[in-house]
Parts: structure tokens; sequence; C-alpha cells
């Protein structure tokens, strides 16, 4: 079922240029699961964990990053989650999750890159919840650049805001969201 | 862009009669290129596999193709070779077409000095044109120079050799050799660094690295799987895992996923951080642990057994505690024929040294164990013996096995408890820490392969609680697991060990001291582990360190 996408994200790692030495390691490590046995797919597939995407999204202006705050997790994140059974690839993923958390649709994007490419790669492990044991998410993220400002609320989603990049790692500290904005903002201005 | 892939294997299924399962359902695809490491158990089905993607097994279920046009060259565990030639002969085989290529040019350019009508001439004009480009294309205007140099790093016995009287190293090498030579698509190599020393095998891993084919190799050589591997095959319940990345990435990644699953840490996961904790350490740190090991003799000796068989997967007892004076030789000489193997040598080998002993084939590694034992002399000098010492050590030529028994009865005596030191462990854990798993310990002993019986001495030796080890050549039948375990339970034991070896990732992360059979009969006594000996080679020797070349002896006059 899910084939397609799993050729599209083995196209994805064969073009990415990691930035650093712990991003290569996610890199490989990546490249290790999609070749793996099972579905890296699903997100019932635990062991050990499954592919998710996610999206850095900058304003017209270019100088704000757009953040929701996860009501679960009470963490400022750039939108994102599961790959679904009917995206037809990871960045259709990443595009389907912003609006669903944040109401900017389709048009509203300009993807950084055409053929789609990745920004970056990160992996977090997720705590034993429920019936899921611990696993980890291998995030592909993808750049994108929004033609309007204006968003919503959308499904577990506290607030949706745009933030300056001084306060970005005020808001959400951590050496994968830098190394992320860096990326992004490198290349939108290329 | 669809990747062209230059084999695929699709549902493989092998099973062995009666009813193992090697290999269960395994679907991949290999891409042009691609360097490619198998690990796995002993048993895991790794040679299966090659056999299988060479086309020698075809009794399998699944499927297993290579793509159109893609050669596929097989190096076996036991390579034949052509008895009717001599060592020239075999590895000429590898190059045929582009020998026949080279002759049929010859032929032409002597022609042209025969008087011809300007037909004929131009006839000839357009063959050898044509005869230029293929040879141009595969750059073999040096072939000579090409299999001389192959033939030489690979220290090959010489060109009119006969083949029948070759040892199993020698056969080995020359049918690599051969196959390198051929320069297939795609190179499957079970095992190609068995019996290759240092010096061929580095030249080995420069040649892979370049090699513009796909290669998979078996192997069991850390440094040769971290040079040359872009990719890790791990066999596991029959099924395959691919991991992007060389060992020590590997090792990264599997780490991290047993971290992931695992609530408390398992054995086989501690071993595996210290392993990538001492990759991650600097040289200088490295040196730093070993020179401390040394000092530690005491404390360790101390240590309650109870607390370091939690620790380790395979567990040394400690023997009775050494005094100061270990093993010391002065102007050791020893000559085997004419030939002198040992000239002038002096050492000092201090309580909890493990030191490793290097060298080609041959050179009188196994002779100077014999020597410290009391099972040969020395022909001049002395070797000094301290009073406390108490080996462990199996002259694996004489020792003698019970064909009868089972591995399990031989190693534990038929006890479901063994006694290590003081500690009581069950002997049937202990036999599997030593690869044999599950019914692999109902086996005869006589029936065991090579690889098999050295694993089964190793354990039974581990077991005998002596205070200064003697080891040769433990590491070459060991898979990874195995050897990782064998070099924390050398880490953690009390007392000293010597221990020959090729396995350069073995001896950096355990041996405190190299003593190294140079060539020439120089032997050298050196502080450090293998990595720093090399080091102060290059800078002694420069280049010519790297240049693989034949033994020398010096004569020996008794």
């Amino acid at each position: 079922m899910h084939s397609s996408c799993r050729d599209s994200i083995r196209e994805l790692l064969a073009t990415y240029t990691p930035s650093d030495r712990a991003d290569s390691g996610y890199a490989d490590a990546m490249q290790s699961l999609v070749e793996g046995p099972g579905d890296p797919l699903s997100r019932h597939f635990f062991d050990p964990g499954h592919f998710t995407a996610s999206a850095f999204v900058l304003s017209p202006d270019r100088r704000r990053l757009l953040l929701i705050h996860h009501h679960k997790l009470g963490r400022w994140l750039q939108p994102g989650g599961h790959i679904e059974g009917h995206d037809p690839d990871a960045r259709a993923a990443a595009e389907r999750e912003v609006a669903e958390e944040t109401g900017l649709v389709r048009s509203d994007l300009v993807p950084l890159e055409e053929p789609a490419r990745l920004l970056d790669v990160d992996i977090h492990t997720i705590p034993a919840h429920g019936k899921e044991p611990a696993h980890a998410h291998y995030d592909l993220r993808f750049g994108f650049v929004a033609r309007n400002a204006t968003t919503s609320i959308g499904d577990g989603v506290g607030e949706v805001r745009w933030v300056e990049f001084e306060e970005v790692d005020r808001l959400s500290p951590g050496a994968s969201i830098r190394r992320a904005l860096l990326a992004l903002r490198g290349r939108a201005h290329d | 862009m669809a990747h062209q892939y230059v084999f695929t294997l699709q549902q493989l299924r092998k099973v062995a009669p009666p009813d193992k399962i090697i290999l269960d359902g395994i679907s991949l695809q290999f891409l042009p290129g691609a360097k490619i490491g198998i690990i796995g158990h002993n048993g895991a089905g790794k040679s299966t596999l090659l056999k299988i993607m060479a086309g020698i097994d075809t009794d399998y279920q699944g499927e297993a193709w290579a793509a159109d046009g893609i050669r596929v060259g097989y190096l076996a565990q036991e390579p034949e070779l052509d008895p009717e030639k001599d060592v020239l002969g075999n590895v000429e085989d590898g190059v045929r077409e582009i020998r026949d290529l080279l002759t049929r040019f010859e032929e032409i350019s002597a022609k042209f000095a025969e008087p011809m009508s300007d037909e004929e001439m131009n006839q000839l004009l357009e063959e050898q044109g044509d005869l230029q480009d293929r040879i141009d294309a595969v750059d073999a205007w040096n072939l000579d120079r090409t299999v001389e140099v192959a033939m030489d790093s690979l220290r090959l016995p010489p060109g009119d050799a006969d083949v029948s009287k070759l040892s199993g190293g020698e056969i080995r090498r020359v049918a690599l050799c051969r196959l390198l030579l051929e320069k297939p698509d795609m190179l499957l190599l079970d095992e190609p660094t068995n019996h290759l020393d240092a010096e061929s095998m580095a030249w080995l891993e420069g040649y892979l690295k370049n090699y513009s084919g796909t290669v998979i190799v078996i192997t069991h050589d850390r440094y040769f799987l971290d040079n040359v591997t872009e990719w890790i095959l791990e066999l596991d319940h029959g099924k395959g895992y691919p991991w992007k990345g060389n060992y020590s990435s590997w090792l990264d990644q599997k780490q991290e996923l047993l971290a992931r699953s695992e609530k408390e840490e398992s054995k086989r996961r501690r071993t595996l951080r210290q392993e990538l904790e001492w990759i991650r350490m600097t040289p200088k740190a490295r040196q730093t642990k070993s020179k401390a090991r040394i000092r530690a003799y005491e404390e360790m000796v101390k240590e309650d057994q109870k607390i370091r068989a939690a620790k380790v997967e395979i567990l040394i007892p400690n023997g009775p505690r050494l005094g100061d004076r270990v093993i010391d030789a002065h102007k050791l000489t020893k000559g085997y024929g004419d030939r002198l193997l040992i000239d002038e040598l002096d050492f000092q080998i201090p309580p909890n040294a493990i030191v490793g002993v290097i060298g080609a084939n041959g050179v009188g590694k196994t002779t100077l164990f014999r020597m410290i034992v009391g099972q040969e002399s020395p022909d001049a000098g002395k070797l000094e013996i301290g009073d406390t010492v108490s080996y462990a050590y199996v002259d694996q030529s004489r020792a003698e096995l019970d064909g009868e028994k089972t591995v399990w009865e031989e190693i534990s005596g038929g006890l479901e408890e063994i006694e290590l030191g003081k500690q009581r462990v069950n002997s049937r854990a202990y036999v599997s820490s030593f690869a044999f798993k599950g019914s692999d310990q109902q086996k005869r002993v006589g029936r065991l392969s090579g690889g098999e019986r050295n694993r089964l001495h190793l354990a039974k030796l581990l077991r005998s609680g002596g205070n200064v080890l003697l080891l040769d050549e433990p590491t070459n039948d060991l898979d990874v697991d195995t050897l990782r375990a064998l070099e924390e339970a050398l880490l953690n034991f009390a007392g000293c060990v010597m221990v020959i070896s090729h396995d350069r990732w073995f001896l950096d992360r355990v041996a405190t001291h190299i003593l190294a059979f140079e060539g020439e009969s120089r032997v050298c006594f050196f502080e450090g582990n293998f990595h720093d000996y090399e080091n102060r080679m290059r800078e002694e020797l420069g280049d010519a360190y790297d240049r693989p070349h034949r033994v020398k002896f010096k004569k020996f006059h008794a």
C-alpha cells in the first residue's frame, strides 16, 4: 500500500546532504529504516519506529517561522505528524498536516524546492504511552514559504503563531529545530 | 530517478534438511557500486546467502536474480584451483580474455613487417584499431605489471609453484587474486581477509574501496568493515536487516535500537556500548586506558567476581595472583632448520599486560609460545618465568578431543553448572557464549568444522583458570558478536594474556603491548596497541611500510 511512498523516501534520502555529524548519523539510520523489513510508514510499526513528516514554513516576508503549540506535549513545534496510507508521498503528508493544524492549505504553500528535497532529518524517541511501546519518530522535514499569513487553529493545537527567528530558540529550544531553521534560511535566500 | 538494481532477492527462503530454517523470506535489492558487509552469528546463513547469489546453491524457495548482463564473481571459503596449471597459470585464467587481445595485437604488429597488399594492410589496420580501443577501454596495456602487483600485494607463492603443494591459505590468496583480476560487475567474497596479513589486508581494502562494481563481503574484520563498506546487512533469525553506514555506524544504530527496546541494559547492549565508547575515544585516551590497565592489576584481582560476572558475556576466571615477574626474555634466539626465527630478543612482560603477537605466517610465533611453556627450548639466551605463573594454553595440533562427545559434554564435563573461579555459572549459557547455540551444543566433536573446533578449544581454555593465557589465533573463526564478547572478557580478566592474532581491531581494543615479528628475524617488543605500533613503523619506514613485500629470513648458523 505504501510502496510508492516508500520509493519516494528512498529518492529523498539519496539526494539529501547532511549538514553535520549528528545529522549524517540520522540520515544513515533513515536509510536503514527504509530498506529494512516491515512497514516503516505505518504508525503501528514500533521496532524501531516509523517515518513522520513535518513542515518548516516561512512567513510571506520570510522573517518568521510557523510554529504550533501542541496540546498533549505542551510544547511549541513545527506542524507535522504521521504519514497516512492515502498520502502519495512524504511531502504531501507534511502539507496535509499543515492544513489540519494551521489552516494553511496546499495552495497557500510554495515548496522550497522542486522536485521535492529534504530540508533536514531528525530522529526522536517517543516514550511508551498506553498500549504503544517506546519507539522513534524518523522525521522527514520539508521547507515551504507561505503565500499568505492567515492561519486558523486546528486539531490538537492550542495556538498557531508566526515566530520571529530570534524568538524561536527561546520558545522551542533544541538543536534539531535550530538546525532546520538554519538550513531553511540558507536555502530561502538561494 | 529509479535505480537500476544489479541484483534482486524476492522472498528468498532456505531450509536445511530436515527442517532448520536458515533464510526466512528475505527481499532485498542491491544498488550498483554498493559496498556491503554481511554480519551475523556463526550459522546465521551468511555463506548460504552468498552461495545462492553466486548461483552455486540452487536449492531454495523464492527468487534471486542478477540484472541482465551483470557478471557475478564469487570467492568461496574453500576455493578450488586448476591443478593442471601452476600459480601463474591460475592467476592468468582471470585475465584470459584481455591476454588474448594483447597477444593478437602483438601478432598484428609483427605482421606489418611482412610484405602484403593494400587491402590486407587496411584490414589489419582496422583490426588493430579495434583491438586498441578494446584494450584502452579496460586499461590493459600494463597487464603484466597489474598481474605482478596483485600477486605481490596478496603475497602469492612464486608463479611457477605447483598448486597441489600449496597450503589452504595460499590457495585462497591465489583464488582471490584470480577473481580480482577478472573484475566482475559484482564481487561476492566469503571471508577474503582470512589468511591475509595486515599489509595485504590494507592493500585489499584500498582495492575494493575503489572498485567500480558492487562488492558483497562476509568478514569478521571490523576495520575492513569500517573502511570498505557503506552498508551492513545483518542476518538474524533468518531475516535480513540492511543498515546504512559502516561498522561503527551499525554499532551506533544497533545500540540505539536496543536502548529503546530494553528497560534494563542487557550484557549484549553493554558490550556494544563499550565498543562504541572505545570507537569515540581519541588515540590519546586509548593509550591512557591501556596504561591504566597495567597499574590497576591489584584492584582487578580483588574485584568482586559476582559483579564482574553480571557485566560480561564471557567470564574468564582470574587465576592465582601474579608476582612482579611474569615472563622475561634475555637475548632469546631460536632457529628452525636453516632459518633464524628469533634473533636476540629481549622483553619483560608486566602483570596484567595483554600482548598482541603479530607477524606473517610461519615466522615463529607459535614456536615462541612453545618455548614459553617449555615444549621447546631456546638455542641461545634465556627465558625466565615467574614463580607464580600458571598457564592456560592449548597446543591445538596436539590437543586431544573425544570425537564421540557432544560439544556441551566436552566443554562442561557433563555438568549443568561449572565453576569459573569462585563463580558458578550455567554451563549451557557458557557454551552458548562461544556461538554454539541450541542444537549446535549437541553436535559430536568428531563432526565439527575446523572453525568450530577452534571455538571449542577456546571455550575449554578460558575456563581452565590460569593467570597467563596464551591464545593462538583465537579470532580467526569467531563472528563479530563473539569477538566483541571475547574482547570484553579479556579486558575484564585480571592476569596476563599473550595473543597471536591478525585482527587489527581486536588488537587495538585489547593490547597493551605488541610483539611484532617483522621479518628478517627481527622481533620487536613495543608498548602500545597495534595502531600505535603501525604509526611508529610508518615514521620509521615511510611508504615502504604500506607496500606489502614477501617475508625474508636471515640464514641461521647454529
